[in-house]
């Protein structure tokens, strides 16, 4: 069992670090909880990354649980973290692919995709673009995360569709659970929309989504993840068992 | 002794399905219908045959699993659906994945069996099924051939014609057929990944994934489980797709959101256009849901939505009809905002992984 939650807040360049803290405080609940992941750019509330880096480590130290501070910008490249509850940075992942926008902000790609066992299961990081692609989910799923960490940032308006293609496709395509912070708020001149939605492979019934934040609906949600479920979900639809290895070597896995 | 049995018993049944199954009957019947109505026929062709490189209208039909008592019902009832789609302008038209189990109420009694006896399709009963695909098999394929291959020539248009599961020597495979306008198979496709079923019965899946040159673009017609792998359209995309089509016999209650798990989010990652063709209705106890539709990026769509247009129901016969702008897509791509982005060195590093440790 993993106690996962997410918040949303929507961002305006004028906010503060006292006002992301008071919105954590007010909002968002830590009893048990294992894991939480926090919106994308949510260094922007604070001076420097030194002060961002220095909160979070407090917080996951002060709750005792891992937490993901979102993503930024630093050398280039969109970066993801993960603090243990000791308040250690225990794992680090960069954007892999890139939109054309952000080709045109001369980002770079990360060319690794680890993965990092915790007392919750396995996890791994879904940043930004690599939402879109579906190698990801597979190179994740294929080293056996059981909890994936996701970024969803798009351009608003919100379309609910696009982001269905994104991380809900990663978790059915894949049978892994994903937490998935949305961005919503400025940067620039650019607007941004999403949800934040805990996700889980379907089962028997249900749309995937089991806790889910309406777009620039402020507020957090949370949602206890069960190994067992996963389990047996995999076991009705075994996807991977069926992967066609010789097939797809002709281009891959020489 | 009881082999002796057996084999008598088999060489019985065979000299009946023979008998049951012979294209005789249906080829006089195509040759009546052919001349009976050959100016209704003229009107469908085009003298000099083009199509145009960066438009088509595209159909993909929805099938009801309809038992017919006879070759020339089953040949019937797919003219129709052909038919029906060409008056509505369509120049390619997809069926359903095992549209031969239409041709099963040909067997006597039948129907009555499925009802008596529920399922044959259940745990247990995979050695029978296996047999009867053999049995089965080879007088399936000529009915369905000859259909198939008369309608794209009367109609002249390109037909998907669904898939058969059919025996290949000693193996049973699940294959798809791709006829053109004079009638010729261009290609097959074999299903590339399994069911759990399917592999309870011994499918052999294919491993080669086929684009085949049209006129107005290349087109790949992997079968139903194969839009489940990303790796089937990005095998596709990569030998240069343009349109990949789903044939499905889906044998689950319909449900919105796992039926969305296929070809709508694998033509989103491929930018590629989506023909799903489903087979619905009842056989026994059996339920097979699905709704047809032709699929393409979201941005290309007019509502956003990935869809150019989709079957109103999951249960009934369709046919929907809908227009692919292959210059539009061609461009889309070009200037592709999100997904023109590859990075290489991961996948080398990672996509190893696909081999067992």
């Amino acid at each position: 069992m993993a106690n996962v939650a997410t918040f949303q807040l929507t961002y305006h360049p004028h906010n503060t670090q006292e006002e992301y803290d008071t919105f954590i405080q007010e909002n968002c609940s830590f009893y048990k909880i294992d894991l939480l992941v926090c919106p994308p750019n949510c260094d922007r509330y604070f001076n420097s990354f030194e002060d961002y880096l220095s909160y979070h480590k407090s917080l996951a130290k002060r709750h005792f649980c891992m937490i993901a501070p979102g993503f930024f910008y630093k050398d280039q490249h969109h970066t993801a973290l993960l603090i243990s509850p000791n308040g250690d940075i225990i794992h680090q992942q960069q954007q892999a692919h890139l939109s054309r926008w952000e080709l045109r902000q001369g980002l770079k790609r990360g060319t690794t995709l680890e993965t990092i066992d915790t007392p919750i299961g396995r996890i791994g990081f879904i940043i930004g673009t690599d939402c879109f692609y579906p190698q990801i989910g597979r190179i994740l799923g294929l080293q056996g995360i059981d909890i994936a960490i996701a970024f969803y940032q798009q351009p608003a308006p919100y379309n609910s569709w696009l982001q269905m293609s994104g991380v809900w496709q990663q978790v059915q395509h894949n049978q892994f659970f994903a937490v998935e912070a949305g961005f919503n708020g400025t940067l620039g001149q650019e607007h941004f929309a999403a949800e934040s939605i805990i996700h889980q492979p379907l089962g028997e019934n249900g749309d995937g989504c089991s806790q889910k934040l309406k777009t620039n609906q402020n507020g957090f949600i949370k949602c206890i993840l069960d190994q067992n479920t996963l389990e047996s979900i995999k076991q009705k639809f075994p996807i991977y068992k069926y992967l066609n290895r010789t097939l797809y070597q002709r281009v891959w896995g020489k | 002794m009881m082999s002796i049995i057996k084999k008598v018993k088999k060489i019985g049944i065979q000299t009946i399905l023979k008998r049951l199954y012979s294209p005789r009957p249906l080829e006089q019947h195509i040759q009546k219908d052919m001349k009976s109505k050959k100016q209704k026929v003229e009107a469908f062709i085009d003298k000099e045959l083009t199509f145009d490189k960066d438009k088509i209208i595209a159909a993909a039909i929805q099938v009801n699993l309809q038992l017919h008592k006879s070759t020339i019902e089953y040949y019937e009832h797919m003219k129709l659906l052909t038919e029906k789609a060409v008056n509505k302008g369509a120049q390619l038209i997809t069926f359903p994945e095992n549209i031969h189990f239409l041709l099963l109420g040909i067997i006597p009694m039948f129907e009555k069996q499925l009802n008596k006896e529920k399922s044959f399709i259940k745990q247990g009963s995979s050695n029978e099924m296996r047999e009867q695909f053999f049995l089965l098999g080879p007088y399936i394929e000529k009915i369905f051939d000859l259909t198939f291959s008369t309608l794209a020539r009367k109609y002249q248009v390109y037909i998907m014609a669904g898939s058969i599961t059919v025996p290949v020597g000693n193996q049973i495979s699940n294959i798809a057929y791709l006829y053109d306008p004079s009638g010729k198979c261009l290609g097959t496709q074999r299903k590339l990944h399994a069911t759990p079923l399917e592999e309870g019965f011994g499918l052999d899946v294919g491993n080669e994934l086929n684009v085949i040159s049209l006129p107005f673009g290349k087109i790949a017609f992997p079968v139903c489980m194969d839009a489940t792998y990303f790796e089937t359209f990005y095998l596709a995309r990569e030998q240069g797709a343009d349109i990949v089509v789903i044939p499905i016999a889906n044998n689950e209650e319909y449900d919105f959101y796992k039926a969305f798990r296929g070809t709508w989010h694998r033509v989103q990652e491929a930018r590629v256009f989506g023909i799903k063709s489903a087979l619905v209705g009842k056989m026994g106890d059996l339920v097979f849901t699905g709704k047809s539709g032709i699929f393409a990026p979201i941005d290309l769509t007019p509502q956003k939505d990935g869809v150019i247009q989709e079957a109103q129901t999951y249960d009934k016969e369709e046919i929907v009809v809908g227009e692919v702008d292959l210059a539009t897509l061609r461009t889309y791509r070009e200037e592709d905002p999100l997904l023109s982005d590859s990075n290489q060195e991961l996948y080398d590093k990672y996509l190893s992984l696909y081999n067992p440790l």
